[in-house]
């Protein structure tokens, strides 16, 4: 309203409220910062075990974000461009995994795929294809976890996209699908970007529906959030080690998705 | 009762239309039903007041809406056919469309903005990419080839989205406000130009615009449309002489001079000068609001630098504004409140000094 520049005075109560919740979300950080066996920490990383974690880890979260482009971005024009019936139970299921916990749906996953699974009997029949326990396994649980995140970021950014840049390639002839190709897929690549990049996050920390659909097998299915768990029973500086990993990985996932969330 | 009109428009007297329409559809309450005629190489306006359903009409001849009523005839082609309900999709049609706030895509080039239509249509990226070039020379743009849309002022997205409209050489050119998205200023050039390159366009053209000045200084025929409805179509002259409805005296009612400008100096065809803002040179044509001219018994002391003897040959009501038709040289339209003809005593026959100011006179290069 007025020109001068408002300063808002936050109660007394909730300004102590706010440094309990930030100390709270900061403090455990802190902490394995703090605990970290900084000396032994190269050559725990070095450890040939961690390092097959590490990359098997990286390569499975890559490979579910493949898939979670390639099939989620059909999905997300579905449902940000057709006026079909049913579109909101449609989104409602398609991003239950979003607040599934990870174990059940770990659950769910070996009855669709299992070697008894709905689809999976037919899979191990007809192609002699079987997906549990192995790093195809892996990547089906992560993609299943993680995938709800980029059809999310994607359908928000095609929501705001004018859809006259449809009408105006029309007009110069372009079929559907070379508009598609030329002008919604550029124009949604920054939206793709940040849903591939939230989704590889979330595929690189996936822990519970991996372990259940496709268990822990070192240099198959163990990934690092499995080894990190598993290293906590009896080497926890090996532990502390992996999870640091960890963070300095989700510290750049943040520094790459900062124009988008952590601009004001 | 159209087709009458258009039969004693003498500009089309003969033509064969290169498209012909008849655009009808009902949308909740609002009711469209205009037909429109437009020869080759001619520009139509269509004129009215926002709600009028111009923009319908228009996406009715793109294709972008479906009308289940319409029939659209393109150079002896059927696009729409509401008795057989038939609709040729938009990408099928042989059109250009620029829109309003132009839509450029913002994601690629100018160059590969304009080559884009000749792309859709499976010209190879080279050639696509040499014509798109060809068109930026021609609407001065060639230096911006690489720059993306966000990088160009107004005016320049307007030639590049009028570049891109006409670069698949369409039958059928759609202008959407063309200039609605610009400031003043720049407008004045902008709508100079695009009369240049709609003169070098062999299609037909059609303008949806709610401003009179787009419609008298582009089109060579003006349809005004109100409430879905034609009130009144002809050549701009004709429209702007004899408005039938109050909103057409109001909007196009507007007094077109045409004569030679040297500096400041405009000399008219009937050798009366009048004085300008702006400098100019060569032909042009200057543009005076009825309402910004001012009535006078004797001749009058003030600001104004264009001042002139006329006699009142025709004194019109429509609604509250009284319009005099003045008989110079220069003749003239002037709106005076019905006040102002009682205190003047104003009437037929009656001898008056009309002036107006320098600043108020709009300058077009013809």
């Amino acid at each position: 309203m007025t020109p001068v520049r408002r300063r808002t005075r936050a109660p007394y109560g909730i300004f102590v409220a706010a440094l309990v919740g930030a100390a709270f979300l900061v403090l455990p950080l802190v902490g394995l910062l703090v605990r970290a066996p900084w000396r032994s920490l190269p050559t725990l990383i070095g450890e040939s075990h961690v390092r097959t974690a590490l990359r098997l880890s990286v390569e499975t979260a890559s490979a579910a974000t493949v898939v979670a482009i390639v099939l989620g971005v059909p999905v997300a024009w579905v449902l940000g461009r057709l006026r079909i019936r049913g579109r909101g139970v449609l989104r409602a299921l398609i991003t239950l995994p979003l607040v599934l916990p990870p174990v059940a749906g770990g659950i769910a996953l070996l009855l669709a795929y299992g070697r008894r699974g709905v689809v999976g009997e037919w899979l191990l029949k007809a192609f002699g294809v079987s997906l549990p326990f192995t790093t195809a396994g892996v990547i089906v649980a992560e993609a299943f976890v993680a995938m709800p995140f980029l059809i999310i970021a994607v359908e928000g950014s095609l929501r705001g996209l004018d859809i006259r840049y449809d009408q105006v390639a029309a007009t110069m002839g372009a079929s559907r699908w070379f508009t598609f190709r030329h002008v919604t897929l550029p124009m949604l690549a920054p939206g793709i970007a940040a849903g591939a990049v939230l989704c590889w996050a979330r595929a690189l920390g996936e822990f519970g529906a991996t372990i259940t659909f496709a268990g822990s097998y070192p240099g198959t299915t163990q990934t690092m959030p499995l080894q990190v768990y598993l290293a906590l029973q009896d080497d926890p500086n090996a532990a502390i080690a992996l999870s640091l990993v960890l963070l300095a990985f989700s510290v750049v996932i943040l520094a790459a998705l900062r124009d988008r969330w952590l601009r004001t | 009762m159209v087709a009458h009109v258009i039969g004693e428009s003498p500009l089309l007297a003969g033509q064969t239309s290169l498209i012909e329409a008849n655009l009808r559809c009902v949308r909740g309450p609002f009711e469209l039903d205009v037909e429109l005629r437009v020869p080759a190489g001619g520009v139509l306006a269509l004129l009215g007041p926002n709600g009028a359903g111009k923009s319908t009409a228009l996406q009715i001849l793109a294709g972008l809406f479906g009308s289940h009523t319409s029939r659209v005839m393109v150079g002896g082609a059927v696009w729409d056919d509401g008795t057989r309900g038939y609709r040729r999709p938009t990408e099928e049609r042989s059109v250009g469309v620029v829109f309003q706030d132009y839509l450029l895509f913002p994601r690629m080039n100018v160059r590969d903005n304009v080559a884009f239509g000749l792309r859709a249509r499976g010209i190879d990226k080279g050639a696509a990419r040499r014509q798109a070039d060809e068109w930026l020379i021609r609407v001065g743009l060639e230096a911006f080839g690489d720059r993306r849309p966000a990088e160009l002022s107004g005016g320049q997205a307007q030639r590049v989205a009028i570049a891109r409209a006409l670069a698949p050489s369409p039958q059928l050119l759609l202008l959407d406000e063309p200039l609605a998205a610009l400031d003043a200023g720049t407008r004045m050039h902008v709508r100079t130009d695009l009369r240049r390159y709609l003169s070098g366009f062999t299609g037909a053209t059609v303008i949806v615009t709610h401003d009179a000045l787009d419609a008298l200084v582009l089109a060579d025929q003006i349809v005004v449309v109100e409430g879905g409805r034609v009130v009144q179509q002809g050549t701009p002259g004709a429209v702007a002489r004899q408005p039938r409805t109050r909103y057409v005296a109001q909007l196009v009612g507007v007094n077109l001079f045409r004569g030679k400008a040297f500096d400041t100096t405009v000399t008219l065809d009937g050798e009366a000068k009048l004085t300008t803002a702006q400098r100019n040179d060569g032909d042009v044509f200057v543009v005076a609001r009825p309402r910004d001219i001012t009535v006078h018994r004797e001749h009058p002391e003030g600001s104004s630098r264009n001042v002139w003897q006329a006699v009142v040959t025709n004194i019109e009501q429509h609604g509250d504004l009284v319009r005099l038709a003045a008989s110079g040289p220069p003749d003239a339209l002037v709106d005076v409140t019905a006040e102002a003809i009682a205190e003047l005593d104003l009437d037929v026959g009656q001898h008056v000094w009309l002036s107006v100011k320098a600043t108020a006179l709009d300058v077009y290069s013809d």
